[in-house]
């Protein structure tokens, strides 16, 4: 026992990083706490209070051991981010999963653009009325009406399109969040906070979530990323999956009331858009949406472990009820 | 500011005045009851009624214990200088000095973030949905020589005769995108609000109530776990909820002030290239309405180059990184002050161990 309680006195000085000290200060004073209950417990005579000092006395020897480890993991996390079978020639996993937002965020916003003509286009041709009036008589005949078929699975695609572009932005957000503060704030704060009895749920959490959100969730992003790569590999893709969809829509002639020639230019039309579908497919659901999934199914999945792990029970389906 | 709530002396005034005399009414009300059950005990030589009172003696120390901890832990996080945390994890950080007003400063930046996510948004919904409903008349063989030189000759002369349509209509996809868009950034803005004012409801002194309260049920037979759960919500909402908040506020400079490079989002927070985006200025004037008309008449494309002008170096308009802006509001408003809440709300379960008691949150968490 006192061998241990020397090694804790010895972390100060063997501290090098300034959060280093600061979470030797804050065991020092835990320390110094659990001392006056274990003395108050014995002074009462209350078995309660004794029994409580020796627990968190165990606790502090995990954390100690907790902050001796974090100097290794540091090197193990680092080693993890710089794998180069997860990196795809990035320096790091972080960086390469903003890499891979980066790209999916710029297809996504030409593809919603390319989306955008086509409507107007095919629009254009739906609104289209031919009218003639003359001394108060006259008539008024839509002849490209059946554009209009197209409106509502374009306002669907729409949605859909604009939804995916703000998951991108928002996973984005907090995949940078996490690279840029994960290791150098979450973690260390989050073992300061369990040092402390009081604060030690909300100290678990915070590890939990700075090792989710720095490690787990890039993770997800790039495993979509080689998923996606291993289809297009496959004998079930198509060439219909990649390149740039284009503006479609054909011209329809709004006073040719008669024939069949305004229909099959509906027709037409919905026949070129149903080729460029899969293009859409690709990077809006299996690109932007599967990405979104996959990051957040990491964070929450690892989030739920590690701060049960940590000591610190989170109800994540409330986290997940979010998105 | 907070500061001027729970940092200042009217706030250790209120403490003092206030919630301590309470707290100590309460002990004394506890300490009664608990003193004559252990001299009924002793009368009645009845070991159970003994026993209880001295662990409840036990307990009525450890609930004053808390109240003690609490008042000197507002000491410390009141003298608490973020800038100083800020240098030791060596990040930049320019909020306000203590964790209090820092946990505020985040949910005020994070409801200005989202509400300019709003209004860029809005402004794009709102451009998209006046050119939707543009018409457009075309006069019949307006195009050929002869009726150019005798309009009168034209569909658009004696009779009306020619073709209408919506240059525009085909704006739905887009409208249908920003209003989902809209519809989730306006949800972060209230949220952060929401959070904002749970904020300001414990800094104005609810949470203290719920201490002497929970000191006096501690103390009654089967009212312990209610006593806990009391103290336990007292503790993690003045102190683990803010200092979640204030952590993030540390971040602020990166959740607010993103790189350039992050879809470049920049413009859209700095405030002198909102013109750009957002301004209503960009919008024709009333007074140009008729040259704006017959422009348009002739270039349809006019009217849209009107409403969506540029940012230098940019092309086309900004609608991606509108919706982006509101995607990115979410996470600022919506998800972090979230995990912030269940920060605390894990605390409480955390705390209610503590005092003895396994209290079941689940129902309030369904609530989050």
């Amino acid at each position: 026992m006192k061998k241990i309680l020397l090694a804790l006195l010895l972390l100060v000085p063997l501290s090098f990083a300034a959060w280093q000290t600061v979470a030797a200060a804050a065991i020092l004073v835990s320390l110094f706490l659990l001392i006056t209950v274990f003395m108050i417990g014995y002074g009462m005579q209350n078995e309660q209070m004794k029994v409580l000092a020796k627990d968190e006395f165990y606790q502090l020897i995990v954390l100690a051991v907790m902050i001796v480890i974090l100097f290794g993991a540091d090197g193990l996390l680092n080693g993890i981010s710089q794998n180069a079978a997860l990196t795809q020639g990035y320096p790091t996993l972080q960086k390469a999963a903003l890499a891979s937002l980066d790209d999916t965020f710029g297809t996504l916003s030409e593809y919603l653009k390319t989306l955008a003509e086509t409507d107007n286009k095919i629009a254009r041709q739906a609104a289209k009325a031919t009218s003639c009036s003359f001394a108060g008589g006259g008539y008024s005949v839509s002849a490209c009406g059946g554009f209009t078929m197209l409106q509502a699975p374009f306002s669907l695609a729409g949605s859909i399109a604009g939804f995916a572009i703000a998951e991108v932005s928002a996973i984005k957000m907090l995949t940078q969040i996490a690279t840029d503060y994960g290791l150098l704030l979450l973690l260390p704060i989050g073992i300061i906070l369990r040092t402390f009895k009081f604060s030690r749920g909300a100290g678990g959490f915070l590890i939990a979530l700075g090792i989710s959100a720095y490690i787990l969730m890039p993770l997800g992003i790039i495993f979509v990323d080689m998923l996606n790569e291993q289809f297009l590999e496959s004998d079930y893709a198509t060439d219909d999956y990649t390149g740039e969809p284009g503006v479609v829509g054909r011209s329809c002639d709004p006073e040719k009331t008669l024939g069949t020639e305004t229909i099959k230019a509906a027709k037409g039309t919905y026949r070129d858009l149903r080729k460029e579908l899969n293009k859409y497919i690709y990077v809006v659901l299996l690109r932007a949406t599967m990405t979104a999934l996959a990051a957040l199914l990491f964070l929450i999945g690892g989030l739920k472990a590690l701060s049960a792990a940590f000591g610190a029970e989170v109800d994540v389906s409330a986290i997940s009820r979010f998105f | 500011m907070v500061e001027a709530a729970v940092c200042s002396a009217d706030f250790l005034d209120f403490l003092s005045s206030t919630i301590f005399p309470i707290a100590a009414v309460a002990g004394v009300i506890a300490g009664a009851v608990i003193a004559v059950t252990y001299m009924a005990g002793q009368a009645l030589s009845n070991p159970k009624l003994t026993v209880w009172s001295k662990t409840e003696i036990v307990q009525l120390f450890i609930s004053f214990a808390s109240l003690l901890l609490l008042g000197s832990l507002f000491g410390f996080f009141c003298g608490l200088n973020m800038q100083g945390i800020a240098s030791v994890f060596e990040i930049g950080y320019s909020g306000p000095p203590n964790m209090f007003d820092a946990a505020e400063n985040y949910l005020l930046s994070s409801a200005e973030y989202s509400h300019n996510a709003l209004a860029a948004v809005r402004y794009h919904l709102k451009a998209y949905t006046i050119l939707g409903y543009m018409g457009m008349f075309q006069c019949t063989s307006l195009s050929s020589g002869l009726v150019i030189a005798f309009p009168f000759l034209s569909g658009c002369g004696y009779g009306y005769s020619g073709t209408s349509g919506l240059p525009f209509g085909g704006y739905a996809a887009l409208n249908t995108a920003l209003n989902t868009v809209f519809n989730s950034t306006l949800m972060s803005y209230v949220m952060s609000l929401n959070y904002l004012i749970i904020l300001m409801y414990i800094y104005r002194g609810f949470a203290f109530f719920l201490f002497p309260i929970g000191i006096f049920l501690r103390s009654m037979p089967y009212m312990r776990g209610l006593g806990s759960t009391l103290i336990s919500v007292a503790i993690a909402f003045t102190i683990v909820f803010p200092f979640f908040l204030a952590v993030f506020d540390l971040m602020g400079d990166g959740i607010f002030k993103s790189d350039p490079s992050l879809m470049n989002r920049d413009h859209l927070y700095d405030a002198d290239l909102y013109p750009f985006t957002v301004n209503e200025d960009v919008f024709p004037e009333n007074s140009a309405g008729v040259g704006i008309s017959i422009g348009s008449g002739l270039d349809p494309d006019l009217a849209r180059e009107l409403y969506f002008q540029s940012p230098p170096g940019m092309s086309g308009p900004m609608t991606s990184e509108a919706i982006a802006f509101g995607g990115a509001a979410f996470i600022a408003a919506f998800f972090l002050p979230s995990v912030a809440m269940l920060g605390a709300i894990a605390s409480v379960v955390y705390l209610g161990r503590l005092y003895g008691e396994e209290i079941d949150l689940s129902r309030i968490m369904r609530m989050v």
